[in-house]
């Protein structure tokens, strides 16, 4: 942790106004970003945040000053976000069998790639691809999409997806991997259009 | 006994396990010898590399997305609720 955040969690802890005040304009995009993505709608994503940031502020005690505060808020926002959900409906667990890969009987591929290697840098640069990169988030079934935040955005183990999103480590495996690869296809013209 | 050829199904089937961690040595050679002949798997494997590497930046940087800033009404009742009595 840095000295700034040291500092701020130190006000925090004591009570001061200006402290949170500036806990929440930190880190209210990042954790705002990741509400939206679980839950789906700004709105419900907002009340979760503010949630989050109130259960924060109130168990600053629990946080240990050697951790990462923004990991720490993270699993905050993401607990609350998974409640919301589990509240709301039940998970869907729709097929993504339509984005899979194809292969002939022999077991090789059936379509080709010609995709040139991309450049990452000019990729995530780009406001047009980040934004096709959240929608096609967006779009993956809610199991797939949980599976592959937890694990791949905030990097969870496999063992606490699977406590998280109360399934086993051998599903969880086999949802990140689909979720990458229908994610992967969702982009594919975003990896065809900028190279 | 397991096969000593992989095909492209074996490698898709074995991609996690080799991004992840958690392969065998001898399945980690042979998936290792299909990429370097075949430029499918190869250009495949890259892909899925990038998009996990992508998936991550957007969430590093979510300063492009409308409601970046806190609503002041928001912020409000954060600290409203929070007040040290």
């Amino acid at each position: 942790m840095t000295s700034d955040e040291d500092e701020l969690v130190e006000g925090i802890r004591k009570g001061d106004t200006r402290s949170c005040n500036t806990l929440v304009k930190t880190y209210w995009a990042d954790l705002n970003f990741l509400a939206r993505r679980i839950i789906g709608s700004p709105d419900e994503a907002d009340d979760i945040t503010q949630d989050a940031f109130i259960n924060a502020i109130k168990h600053i005690d629990t946080f240990e000053n050697r951790g990462n505060l923004r990991a720490w808020l993270r699993k905050i926002v993401t607990n609350q976000a998974l409640m919301a959900l589990r509240k709301k409906k039940a998970l869907k667990e729709d097929s993504l069998d339509d984005l899979m890969l194809q292969f002939d009987d022999s077991g090789h591929h059936l379509n080709h790639f010609t995709e040139r290697p991309a450049n990452l840098d000019v990729l995530a640069e780009s406001s047009q691809v980040r934004e096709r990169i959240r929608q096609a988030i967006d779009n993956l079934p809610d199991n797939y999409r949980l599976t592959l935040i937890l694990r791949d955005i905030q990097g969870y183990t496999t063992r606490e997806v699977a406590d998280m999103t109360h399934t086993t480590e051998k599903n969880v495996k086999v949802r990140l991997h689909r979720a990458r690869l229908a994610l992967r296809n969702l982009l594919g013209a975003a990896f065809r259009d900028t190279y | 006994m397991q096969k000593t050829i992989l095909t492209c199904r074996d490698v898709e089937e074995f991609m996690i396990d080799y991004v992840d961690g958690g392969m065998s040595l001898l399945t980690r050679l042979q998936f290792t010898m299909h990429v370097v002949i075949c430029s499918d798997c190869r250009k495949y494997l890259k892909m899925y590399k990038d998009t996990i590497a992508l998936g991550k930046r957007v969430f590093d940087r979510p300063d492009d997305e409308a409601a970046g800033q806190v609503p002041d009404e928001v912020l409000h009742a954060i600290l409203a609720a929070t007040e040290k009595k």
